[in-house]
């Protein structure tokens, strides 16, 4: 090519480009965004793996964990014995003994009602540098100094005290009368996430649980006895924790102690905060991946769409005999044009996106140490598709032009007037209305390859839009299964939990105040359930009485056991994870009192029937048996029917002055948190929502736009024959509005697999102990309907000017 | 020396669903260098589809055309190209104008890609000849349908190519500047003996032709001389 022929074709291209710089631009932001959104969410688990890995060893978290049963202690000194003694002893870095209590505190936040909360008290041994495992790091205020080993400070968990907008330092009392100054928020490992057993594996629970991180000498003064029920390891690099767990629990067995050891590996907050980042991960991969590909769909049917346009160019370059990889530089251009807009605009949009996620994760997972780096390999994966996606859209119908004969190519709007497609079913279909009132459809019809792509491309987002919603919509409906179980015909109900194992006797007269109607004891274990075939779960198994007047659960399948008869209540979930049904054996590792001592026992019990709570982790025997377990007559919690008119605050502060009552919570407390946690979640669907959005609007407007240009002979012969413009214009909203329908019934359809596939298959690792229901509110379809609907018919309006304002003679006598 | 164009039982059919159109049939045509012939035909004859197969723009059915003596209907796409590009040149009823080239970018866009070392030269040249020298820097749609029509008509006539086919060249100019284009490709009859075809409605052209072709429902009917030799463009009236 001569210089001033590659002159002329730079200068034509630099026309071309100011000619549709709009477009351009727009199809550019449509990749940019699809590219940023991916990088952003694709960066996600990358950042909180790092973000979790930094705190947990800034914090020398602990790799084992000895945990006594609850109600039982040891002396100080003799845990770390035990574990001195084990075989891989040599393994052990350091130990720490703790006493953790549960407890029920008061805060007054300024200005505010006083906060009752159940809470954990977390006394370890104050070194130089806090404790030597499992340190305390303090968010705002400070943190323990050595000295203040056995005064009355502690740190707060920084979780509750900013859901609550608490101060950096204030004054807590605890049920029975301490009073403690806490002088900083701050937070452990074991509470990077607040979870909560029978939660679900939630985190989240700090509306509603409070820690304390104090001196072991001040929890021992709290206590009333200098005793210890904990014990954390750190390990020497390569250390098996697995092989010192098990040591440690054979060791705990030999000393007639009830415990259990556990590895940072398998602690609640650990496994959510580490599994989460994986299971979000594989959604937020799905949705990144649907939004680049609603991205990627609409750009591609955006630029095949102006190179058509340009199509009847190439037939008269063709006509001329211009050769055909000359013939493809203007339309390649135009795609080098989307490709490179789209990828700058991606580039700026990825590390904004990389600040709003990054933001956006410092509110949801709050840790000491975040890792949130611009994960360049994530941006240039999709930025690769940005930029190969716009030369493959003007690459495909340049080749598609150059295969054609020159005077196929070269027919006036050869490819907008053609009556081709599926026109042809429109032929045999009766509809209703004028000639002209059949235009649109007959349009939307005759071009099934561009309308499919535009469906599919507004489809692709609107899926992604309607699964987010469906998922919020999902977690609500299951949070309100489980809060119309649990609260039955007695929403009213409050559980107290006492500080231990008290006959029932005591246990009633412990809660009896103003404003009980009805108390029963109750006795609520930890326990594991594993069916024959070895697979289980932990669980909470409450001894109830069947018969109880305050609260039983929903039976919808089999039949509640009579007292005395052996059989196990579980719901239906709990079944299905097990692979049993009603009649078949659960074998439940539960605690047995013997003497003062809890040991580990196994039985056999016969699921006697299933109740509905979604939640698997609550399972019900009849108190009759609790004898077997050594537990006749004995209580750690009683469930109340407060008097009407008194609340659970009002009965939470009764029993405050009580020693015996650890916490005050109402039935539906559990689920509470679980939608305060819902809630916390909904925060990143609707930065997500508000980019698809972003999107739809987008690809309607474009789409639009573009339609417009390739009926603009079509208007102006309507406009000719005295069509009047807003009636032009009314058509135009109408075919939009037909695509948008089509795209809106794929993006629904999209949107529910999209839902059911996450539901089913994304959302059983990260929360097991739930089993969601699949579901898309009517609202939440109508909402993401009427958004569409309302995004492709406004488009065509704002191109209404360019209708009104047509040179009819002009448009009608050529093309150019 | 063998015609500079031929056609052999030429035949151009078109499938539209489950109907055959038949646009050309058992055409045989011989044109010779420097000859300037009209093509006359009601609509629908397949006038169009004539010049169509003549310039390489599309294939035909049945039946063998050969240019220069060299048969184009087996050629490869990449021999089409170098023949549309060295051979023939289109004057379409459509113009069929770059939008985004002004008409003096257009008309030497035709000149360069037929290989003239020349073009914008030539194409300035030519401009002239068609009376736009004052428009040469206009775009398109700054032009009249007129004036697009000679932008065109240069475009084709800048190329220098020794076929020229011409598709109603005349249709949107007024008489004199329709006159003064005819002469002009009459001229490159002589002085380029290029091989001009015009396909038109208007019989009046037809009088300042070497020879008339008449077609009818994709047949030739009529393929004669003019009867007393092509009449001087004064006479014309229309």
């Amino acid at each position: 090519m001569t210089a001033r022929r590659s002159r002329l074709w730079l200068r034509w291209s630099v026309r071309d480009l100011r000619g549709r710089w709009a477009l351009v631009l727009a199809i550019g932001l449509v990749i940019a965004i699809g590219t940023g959104v991916n990088a952003g969410l694709g960066s996600m688990e990358d950042w909180r793996v790092a973000s979790n890995d930094a705190s947990y060893a800034a914090l020398r978290a602990h790799d084992v964990e000895v945990s006594l049963t609850e109600g039982t202690s040891a002396q100080p000194g003799s845990l770390a014995e035990l574990a001195r003694r084990i075989p891989a002893a040599g393994g052990i870095a350091a130990t720490e003994e703790r006493l953790r209590l549960p407890t029920q505190v008061e805060i007054r936040p300024p200005g505010e009602e006083p906060l009752l909360v159940p809470a954990e008290i977390v006394g370890s041994p104050l070194g130089p540098r806090g404790p030597r495992v499992d340190a305390v790091y303090a968010e705002s205020g400070r943190t323990l100094r050595a000295a203040e080993e056995g005064r009355p400070v502690a740190v707060l968990e920084r979780n509750f005290g900013e859901f609550h907008d608490l101060p950096a330092s204030g004054a807590i009392r605890l049920s029975g009368g301490h009073r403690l100054r806490y002088v900083g928020l701050g937070g452990s490992p074991e509470y990077f996430l607040v979870t909560r057993p029978g939660g679900g594996n939630f985190g989240g629970a700090e509306a509603q649980f409070a820690a304390l991180f104090t001196s072991l000498r001040t929890a021992q003064g709290i206590a009333g006895k200098a005793v210890v029920n904990d014990l954390v390891l750190r390990l020497d690099p390569g250390a098996s924790p697995a092989a010192v767990r098990r040591q440690l629990e054979r060791s705990l067995r030999a000393a007639g102690l009830s415990g259990e050891a556990t590895t940072l590996a398998e602690e609640a907050a650990h496994r959510v905060l580490y599994k989460d980042a994986s299971g979000d991960q594989e959604m937020f991969d799905i949705f990144g991946f649907l939004i680049l590909a609603g991205a990627a769909l609409a750009a591609f049917n955006l630029a095949t769409r102006i190179v058509e346009a340009q199509r009847r160019e190439i037939g008269i370059g063709m006509a001329l005999g211009v050769p055909p990889r000359q013939l493809a530089i203007r339309p390649l251009l135009l795609g080098v044009q989307i490709a490179v807009t789209g990828t700058l605009f991606g580039l700026v949009l990825g590390l904004l996106m990389g600040d709003i996620f990054r933001g956006v994760l410092e509110d949801l997972l709050p840790l000491p140490v975040m890792r949130t780096p611009f994960e360049l390999g994530v941006f240039l994966r999709a930025a690769a598709l940005g930029l190969v996606l716009p030369l493959a859209a003007t690459a495909i119908p340049v080749w598609r032009g150059l295969r054609q004969t020159p005077v196929r190519a070269i027919r006036v709007g050869f490819r907008s007037a053609r009556g081709s497609g599926l026109a042809g079913l429109v032929r045999r279909l009766r509809l209703p209305g004028s000639s002209v009132s059949q235009l649109p459809l007959r349009n939307v019809m005759r071009a099934p390859r561009r309308t499919a792509l535009t469906v599919l491309g507004l489809g692709a987002v609107l899926s992604v839009l309607v699964s987010f919603l469906g998922m919020i919509d999902s977690f609500v409906a299951t949070v309100d299964r489980s809060e119309a179980e649990v609260a039955k015909d007695n929403p009213a109900r409050i559980t107290v939990t006492l500080s231990g194992f008290e006959p029932d006797a005591r246990a009633l007269r412990a809660t009896r105040v103003p404003g009980v109607a009805r108390a029963e004891p109750r006795l609520a274990l930890p326990a594991r359930l594993a069916s024959s075939g070895g697979r289980g779960f932990d669980a909470s198994l409450t001894l109830l009485d069947f018969r109880s007047q305050i609260w039983t659960p929903t039976i919808v399948s089999g039949a509640a056991p009579e007292s005395g008869q052996p059989g196990i209540v579980i719901s239906e979930k709990a079944a299905e994870d097990l692979g049993v049904s009603v009649g078949e054996p659960v074998t439940i590792a539960y605690p047995q009192r013997q003497g003062g001592r809890l040991v580990e026992r196994r039985a056999e019990l016969p699921v006697a029937g299933l109740d509905p709570d979604p939640f698997r982790t609550f399972a019900y025997i009849d108190r009759s048996l609790a004898a077997l377990a050594g537990f006749g007559g004995i209580a750690n919690q009683v469930a109340i029917t407060p008097r009407p008119g008194f609340s659970e605050e009002r009965i939470a502060r009764a029993l405050f002055r009580s020693k015996q009552v650890a916490g005050v919570e109402e039935a539906t407390a559990t689920t509470k948190f679980v939608r305060e946690r819902i809630d916390d979640f909904i925060g990143v669907l609707q930065l997500i929502e508000g980019f698809a959005l972003a999107l739809a609007l987008l690809i309607a407007f474009n789409s639009s736009s573009i339609s417009i240009d390739e009926r603009r002979r079509e208007n102006a012969t309507m406009l000719a024959f005295g069509v009047s413009a807003p009636r032009a214009v009314r058509l135009a909203v109408f075919e939009s509005v037909v695509t948008g329908l089509l795209g809106i019934l794929t993006g629904i359809a999209g949107g529910y697999l999209l839902l059911s596939y996450v539901v089913n298959n994304t959302v059983p690792d990260t929360l097991p102990d739930l089993k969601v229901l699949t579901q898309i509110a009517p609202g939440s379809a109508l909402a993401a309907a009427a958004v569409a609907l309302f995004a492709v018919a406004l488009a065509p309006l704002l191109s209404a000017r360019r209708i009104a304002r047509m040179d009819i003679p002009s448009t009608l006598r050529v093309m150019e | 020396m063998s015609p500079l164009v031929e056609l052999d039982g030429v035949a151009r059919r078109y499938e539209m669903g489950e109907v055959t159109v038949t646009a050309l049939e058992g055409v045989d045509l011989r044109v010779e260098r420097g000859e300037f012939a009209v093509v006359l035909g009601p609509s629908g004859s397949g006038k169009t589809t004539l010049l169509n197969m003549i310039g390489a723009l599309d294939s035909p059915t049945e039946g063998a055309i050969r240019i220069g003596g060299e048969d184009i209907t087996g050629a490869s796409r990449s021999q089409l190209f170098r023949f549309r590009r060295r051979t023939v040149s289109f004057i379409f009823q459509t113009f069929n104008l770059f939008p985004a080239l002004t008409a003096l970018e257009n008309v030497e866009f035709g000149a360069d890609v037929s290989g003239r070392g020349d073009a914008r030269e030539v194409a300035r040249e030519t401009l002239d000849q068609v009376g736009l020298a004052r428009r040469a820097e206009h775009f398109p749609h700054e032009l009249s349908g007129g004036e697009q029509q000679r932008v065109a008509i240069a475009r084709a006539l800048a190329t220098r190519n020794p076929i020229l086919l011409a598709d109603e060249p005349t249709g949107e100019l007024d008489f004199s500047t329709g006159v003064q284009i005819l002469e002009l490709l009459h001229q490159q009859t002589h002085t380029e003996e290029t091989a001009v075809l015009v396909v038109t409605h208007n019989r009046e052209i037809a009088r300042v032709a070497h020879r008339v072709i008449e077609l009818s429902s994709g047949r030739i009917v009529a393929d004669a001389p003019n009867p007393g030799g092509p009449a001087d463009f004064s006479e014309l009236r229309w």
